[in-house]
């Protein structure tokens, strides 16, 4: 590849938009290349700049805008309506309905004589209004399904079910290490049932909201115990499986947390602590049972990353979320530094690009740490 | 680069946490019916609204409408607001929206030559009103700048820089390939720098 295709790609790699393979290239190309090396400089100084230059001042524009907005708003929704008004009303909705009617069959017949492909409709509906952001319920979906593919590894008492847990922890490290001490953890047959339940009820779930997550693991991934009697189990699920799901129980759901701190906590690298950290962090942000989250706050302290334990126990004061974001952000951070898993380190980078979307003030601390995230 | 430190992050947190919980008793209030706190969220936001709406469409008046109506349209939809989400990526994803709709019903209707009369002019460069709401020469020459991209530059040089989408949502967003956001951005980029070299 000659030097234009390398200087074709710096303004993605200063945005960390590359994929890992592209990236490396770039940076051991960055290593040689003095001119590439100045034009990163340069994009990054001019995205800086940028965003300094680019606010808006007009206070006077804006407060005026402000309140037309609050009028209509207000309009909208203390219209006094008087006797001439519903009288008005009554009889538009009749010339309204009839009118509506009329268009309906016309359209029908319209469509219907018509190649739909250039609908109007059909252009506009790939814009969905209400799009909400799910990345971060399906990392908290991967963690939960890493930590239950790796109780099932560790706590399985057959080769077969250990290397399907393994299997279901993808490409987990620490599903690896846990078959590897197979006999550690005190997880047996039960948690496997358990854990089964629980990733089958997650993907029940996750597929009943992914149109609309909710906020992060509320729902998504709650833990066993936590479906409402009202709520269907999923379907492949037997009638036993229903009924320990629909019966809240604080000491299962403590065993299996307890079960799978230890499991982490045979983890003895950095590495290993940042994913206990970030995948904790991520639990006790699904979990809304306080024996939980008091074991996460405990289990964290007793790990490199004390002020860890504080951040996720903050996780149950909603005006404490944000520090809990951050403290996430830095532990997929730190991940994404330390990892030699691609896929982990994307992973990482789709969260980061998530989260200054979401916190645009530490937006440029974020893209100074995707660019120094390595290949 | 070494990662923030504890003391940093929990600096930068104080402010933040500040802003957001500020933010989630507002959305709270305003969800149970409070116009006031509404209010509030619409005077944080709007500057930010604005700028991109007319960062894409370069009309001062069609920005005004759409920024009013998605805000609007946020009251309106503000029951399904999941709380926990902060609200300008919601709010920017409704403006989005309406201003790809207007884009797409105004070109049905009209010619190009007669939206430019209207004031949506893809590359003019001029500012007209909008200079009013910038008081720095700088900041004058930059929106000059933008505005006098192509069209498919600007657009995804505002989506990437004001709005600080990802590629791969951008041109999710675009329906163009992840390696066209990459090559018009790069564009984009140098055209300014280059344009801007004096002051940046």
């Amino acid at each position: 590849m000659d030097h234009a295709y390398f200087k074709d790609k710096i303004s993605a790699y200063s945005d960390g938009a590359l994929e890992a393979q592209e990236r490396e290239l770039i940076r051991r190309h960055l290593d040689e290349c003095g001119e590439c090396r100045a034009l990163l400089l340069k994009l990054n100084e001019f995205s800086r700049k940028v965003e300094e230059r680019s606010g808006l001042s007009g206070d006077d524009y804006f407060e005026n805008l402000a309140q037309k907005i609050e009028s209509r708003i207000g309009s909208a929704q203390d219209k006094v309506v008087d006797i001439r008004e519903i009288r008005w009303r009554s009889f538009a909705w009749k010339i309204t309905a009839a009118a509506a009617s009329l268009l309906l069959v016309a359209t029908v017949v319209f469509y219907q004589l018509r190649d739909d492909s250039d609908l109007p409709s059909r252009m506009l509906q790939d814009f969905d209004q209400n799009k909400e952001p799910s990345v971060i319920v399906e990392d908290t979906l991967i963690a939960r399904r890493n930590f239950e593919g790796g109780r099932i590894a560790a706590g399985s008492p057959s080769k077969e079910n250990a290397t399907e847990g393994k299997e279901l922890a993808g490409d987990f490290i620490d599903a690896q290490t846990a078959v590897r001490k197979k006999g550690v953890g005190t997880v047996g047959e039960k948690l496997e049932k358990d854990a089964r339940q629980e990733i089958a009820a997650d993907e029940f779930r996750s597929d009943r909201e992914s149109n609309l997550p909710s906020s992060i693991g509320q729902s998504a991934v709650a833990p066993k115990g936590a479906l409402a009697e009202n709520e269907e189990s999923p379907a492949e699920t037997n009638s036993e499986q229903k009924a320990d799901l629909a019966s809240p129980d604080d000491a299962v759901v403590l065993d299996d947390f307890k079960a799978s701190s230890e499991f982490a906590e045979t983890q003895q690298n950095t590495l290993g602590n940042w994913r206990l950290q970030r995948d904790s962090i991520q639990l006790v942000l699904g979990f809304e049972n306080d024996t939980v989250q008091n074991i996460s706050k405990n289990k964290l302290r007793s790990l490199e990353a004390p002020a860890a334990g504080d951040y996720a126990y903050m996780a149950k004061k909603p005006e404490d979320t944000t520090q809990v974001y951050q403290q996430l952000a830095n532990s997929w951070y730190q991940i994404a530094v330390q990892t030699q898993d691609t896929t982990e380190r994307n992973r990482a980078i789709q969260f980061l690009n998530w989260y200054k979307v979401q916190f645009p003030a530490d937006s440029p601390m974020v893209n100074q740490q995707i660019q120094q995230i390595p290949n | 680069m070494n990662s923030p430190s504890r003391e940093e992050n929990q600096d930068s947190a104080v402010n933040i946490t500040e802003k957001w919980t500020s933010e989630r008793k507002l959305l709270e209030a305003a969800q149970n019916g409070d116009q006031k706190a509404y209010g509030i969220l619409v005077r944080q936001h709007q500057k930010r609204l604005f700028r991109f709406v007319y960062g894409i469409l370069g009309s001062f008046d069609a920005a005004e409408d759409i920024v009013q109506e998605a805000l609007i349209k946020g009251w309106e939809a503000l029951k399904k607001f999941r709380p926990g989400y902060a609200f300008y990526p919601w709010i920017a994803t409704i403006a989005r929206n309406l201003t790809y709709n207007w884009i797409h019903r105004e070109e049905r209707k009209e010619s190009l030559e007669k939206l430019q009369e209207k004031g949506y002019d893809p590359q003019s460069g001029e500012l007209g009103p909008f200079e009013k709401l910038l008081d720095d020469e700088g900041t004058k020459r930059l929106y000059e700048a933008v505005q006098a991209l192509p069209i498919e530059f600007r657009t995804v040089f505002v989506l990437r820089q004001f709005e600080q989408m990802s590629y791969e949502d951008i041109a999710s967003f675009l329906k163009i390939p992840p390696g066209t956001v990459d090559s018009r951005l790069y564009r984009a980029r140098k055209l300014l720098m280059e344009a801007l070299k004096d002051i940046l």
